[in-house]
């Protein structure tokens, strides 16, 4: 999952010399989320591809003639759909009166989730919804799910709860994110104790600022770049002349063209999908996501047959089992736990059972 | 996933622990196994300790192998250790009472453990003995995070929740909803006091009596420090509280040595600001000072497990003195801020200056080729915190500042058994 090959940009180049790692250089976070621009691309071409071509399996064993009529999602159009979702993860923040960190972690979770999964398999409304539940128990502002859905339209409890496991562990269980949104904050508390900063400046800048940290959500800057470099970028877009002087006193002026390449790329891709095209590719997802995964399809049936037959059978070799471990044994009346019998453990439960 | 569930080892609030097993490599783990919720699915108490403990990754802290899923059960694979400390004492001290050696080591890791999620910013809230955890190497690991209270939730009453209370800092007892890591801090002083004696040291029925409970020991703060709490944290009410004297900790910690007796002192300061923070804590001359032992027991300076105590790093003056220099803890608004990393690396560092006392095969005799001194406490130097003097530096130039010292205050009732007991300033 670590990038190898073609290594993101480094920050400030601290990692490279022998200086003791920062705080954030020893988070899950820069360890295993972060990547190229090219390594993005051809993680998502890849992804869709496996999809299409699983999904084109299932409906050639269906038999309900052939899948190429379907026209399946590009990978960029998984993405302007996600993107989508993600410009609504704000407003049900707001409608629950989450803080910032929810809403932030939220959003990268769902960002993180689709570059493990396609949205052919997983609709993004009930993994946004999972995302910013999950967010609210990370980020220490938990409630009860009643309370969570009963605001929102369309959805049930379980809705929210089923897909929970699932997006924890397409995250692998690393739920800790770090936003830009708290080193905005750092440099805004920075300024503060410069010589010469213009107050009133200042505070409409940090104002902007925010909406410029909102707008780099959306983009792929948190997966490339560090948070202090993101948050950087969007005091330049708010006041470059401001960012400036702080670079200057913090003897960091030589990042300035790396934070005007972030700036540009928050500019050019922080933007909402046009809802019009966002809600074609919703329509043609209806069509072409993977059957398997649709309640009451033909497929799905099939699928939930197979896996309870694995299940039966891996029932009755545990049965078997411990049949045969009490028969060897004429004095047992029921097993004692963790009793070495021929070999076998008796009382040892195996966990991968799920029944 | 491929673990085979043994014995059950106990059943906590949200989750019941097994012992297990590893299918691959005959490890033996921790598996805790977490209940759903019907109110809200998995508890949020286990996201969050999940998403702490994947950060976190320290000798001095239970280490999370895997989280593993099955369709309805979620289940934290732990690295295993034998005891936790409650059940140490009990099986190896002496109605509960540790030996020196081992109070020392044990407090050192637990400070290291401590420092490290302080630098993380991370908040245990919830430390005592049954949550540190002690393998058979007697490596000590804070456990069960998350098990920690969620922030500012008040003070439960119900008596069957007491146990926590009794390591709770008085600051939050008394109502602060901003409390920081100084409250950590507290705990570690309780178990310090429990590890020497056997006892928890403050055991209150309910919140007010804890409070109580305190003061009869440590003395009812003057009203100027409670003032200043006040005003610092609002949600602190002024109040007027039954005057107690202050016990002197000799009478307390009954046969333990004087430096022991400061550094409890100094980390059960009612005041939060008041008390070092966890990496300071380290540098007391507890830790680094050999000639620090047992006043009662024989000369010869009590060892410390080796590759548990890290040397100290300090720095050379021009005049050859060599002085280690914390940042200061109690300087007005800088406690908040969390400690600088380098302090940490530099500790991890085989390459930074090694105290002479604990090399690396083991521990020399104390002062090679000299004769061994008898311990005499009016030796230890009277120190100021922030600056603790190399523990050798004064060993050749003692005798002025001892006569100096003992000029001073000459007819200082004898309080405490040991006439050196240190002096510090600011109470």
């Amino acid at each position: 999952m670590a990038p190898s090959a073609d290594t993101p940009v480094e920050t400030n180049g601290a990692s490279s010399s022998k200086k003791p790692l920062t705080l954030y250089e020893t988070s899950t976070q820069y360890k295993h989320w972060r990547f190229s621009a090219s390594q993005l691309e051809e993680r998502r071409r890849r992804m869709n591809e496996t999809a299409v071509n699983a999904i084109r399996q299932v409906h050639k064993a269906e038999e309900e003639g052939s899948s190429s009529r379907i026209s399946f999602l590009t990978f960029d159009e998984e993405l302007l759909l996600v993107k989508q979702y993600l410009t609504t993860i704000p407003k049900m923040c707001k409608l629950h009166q989450f803080p910032e960190e929810v809403e932030a972690t939220a959003m990268t979770f769902l960002k993180r989730f689709y570059l493990k999964n396609t949205v052919m398999d997983w609709h993004p409304r009930n993994v946004m919804l999972t995302a910013i539940y999950l967010a609210t128990k990370t980020t220490n502002n938990p409630m009860a799910i009643d309370t969570y859905v009963a605001n929102i339209p369309r959805t049930t409890a379980n809705d929210v709860l089923e897909l929970e496991f699932l997006v924890a562990q397409s995250l692998n269980f690393q739920l800790a994110v770090w936003g830009p949104h708290r080193a905005a904050w750092g440099v805004w508390l920075d300024l503060q104790t410069l010589q010469d900063w213009g107050k009133e400046e200042a505070r409409d800048a940090f104002a902007a600022v925010e909406g410029y940290v909102s707008a780099s959500r959306l983009t792929d800057a948190e997966f490339i770049y560090a948070p202090s470099q993101i948050a950087a970028a969007a005091w330049h877009l708010a006041n470059p002349a401001l960012l400036e002087k702080w670079l200057a006193a913090k003897g960091e002026s030589g990042a300035l063209p790396l934070i005007k390449s972030i700036a540009s790329l928050i500019e050019k891709e922080g933007k909402t999908p046009d809802l019009a095209v966002a809600r074609d590719v919703d329509a043609r997802l209806k069509i072409c996501k993977n059957p398997e995964k649709v309640e009451g399809s033909k497929a799905y049936l099939r699928r939930q047959a197979e896996h309870e037959q694995e299940a039966a059978a891996k029932r009755q070799k545990k049965a078997e089992r411990a049949a045969k471990a009490l028969a060897d044994d004429p004095f047992a009346t029921e097993p004692i736990n963790g009793v070495e019998q021929n070999g076998s453990k008796i009382g040892e439960v195996d966990m991968d059972d799920d029944d | 996933m491929n673990y085979i569930q043994l014995e059950k080892l106990g059943e906590g609030t949200y989750a019941t622990v097994y012992k297990g097993r590893s299918r691959a490599t005959n490890e033996i783990v921790a598996l805790k196994e977490i209940h759903l919720d019907p109110e809200e699915g998995t508890p949020s108490t286990a996201i969050r300790e999940i998403s702490l403990m994947k950060e976190l990754n320290h000798p001095n802290i239970l280490h999370l192998h895997d989280v593993i899923h099955t369709e309805n059960k979620l289940v934290l694979v732990f690295e295993y250790c034998e005891q936790d400390l409650k059940r140490y004492m009990d099986t190896h001290g002496v109605r509960g009472a540790l030996d020196p050696a081992t109070v020392r080591s044990f407090m050192y890791q637990l400070l290291r453990g401590t420092a490290y999620c302080h630098d993380n910013r991370v908040l245990h809230r919830d430390l005592k003995p049954q949550n540190l955890l002690i393998n058979r190497k007697g490596e000590l690991k804070i456990g069960d995070f998350g098990l920690a209270r969620a922030y500012g939730v008040p003070v439960n009453t119900y008596s069957n929740e007491v146990v926590t209370l009794w390591y709770r800092a008085p600051d939050v007892l008394m109502g602060s909803r901003n409390y920081d890591a100084a409250i950590d801090i507290w705990s570690c002083g309780c178990i310090m006091a429990e590890m020497i004696t056997g006892m928890p040291l403050f055991r209150g029925r309910d919140n007010p009596d804890q409070l109580l409970a305190i003061m009869k020991i440590i003395g009812t703060p003057e009203d100027r420090v409670i003032k200043k709490m006040a005003q610092e944290t609002p949600d602190i009410q002024f109040k007027t509280y039954p005057r107690f004297p202050k016990v002197p900790w000799p009478n307390i910690l009954p046969g333990a040595s004087a430096q022991a007796c400061d550094l409890i002192d100094r980390l059960l300061q009612f005041d939060p600001t008041s008390r070092p923070n966890a990496l300071d804590a380290l540098f007391h001359p507890y830790f680094t000072d050999p000639t620090a032992h047992h006043p009662n027991s024989t000369n010869v300076p009590q060892p410390v497990p080796v590759g548990v105590m890290p040397a100290p790093v300090f720095h050379m003056l021009p005049n050859g003195q060599s002085v280690y220099m914390p940042q200061p803890s109690n300087a007005p608004g800088t406690r908040a801020a969390a400690p600088q990393p380098y302090q940490y690396a530099a500790m991890n560092d085989p390459n930074m200056a090694r105290h002479p006392a604990y090399s690396e095969q083991g521990h020399p005799p104390p002062f090679a080729g000299q004769p061994i001194h008898p311990p005499q406490y009016a030796q230890v130097p009277a120190y100021a915190y922030g600056q603790h003097v190399h523990p050798q530096a004064h060993m050749p130039a003692q005798a002025a500042p001892q006569q100096q010292q003992q000029q001073q205050q000459p007819q200082q009732p004898a309080v405490y058994p040991v006439p050196g007991y240190p002096q510090y300033p600011g109470r």
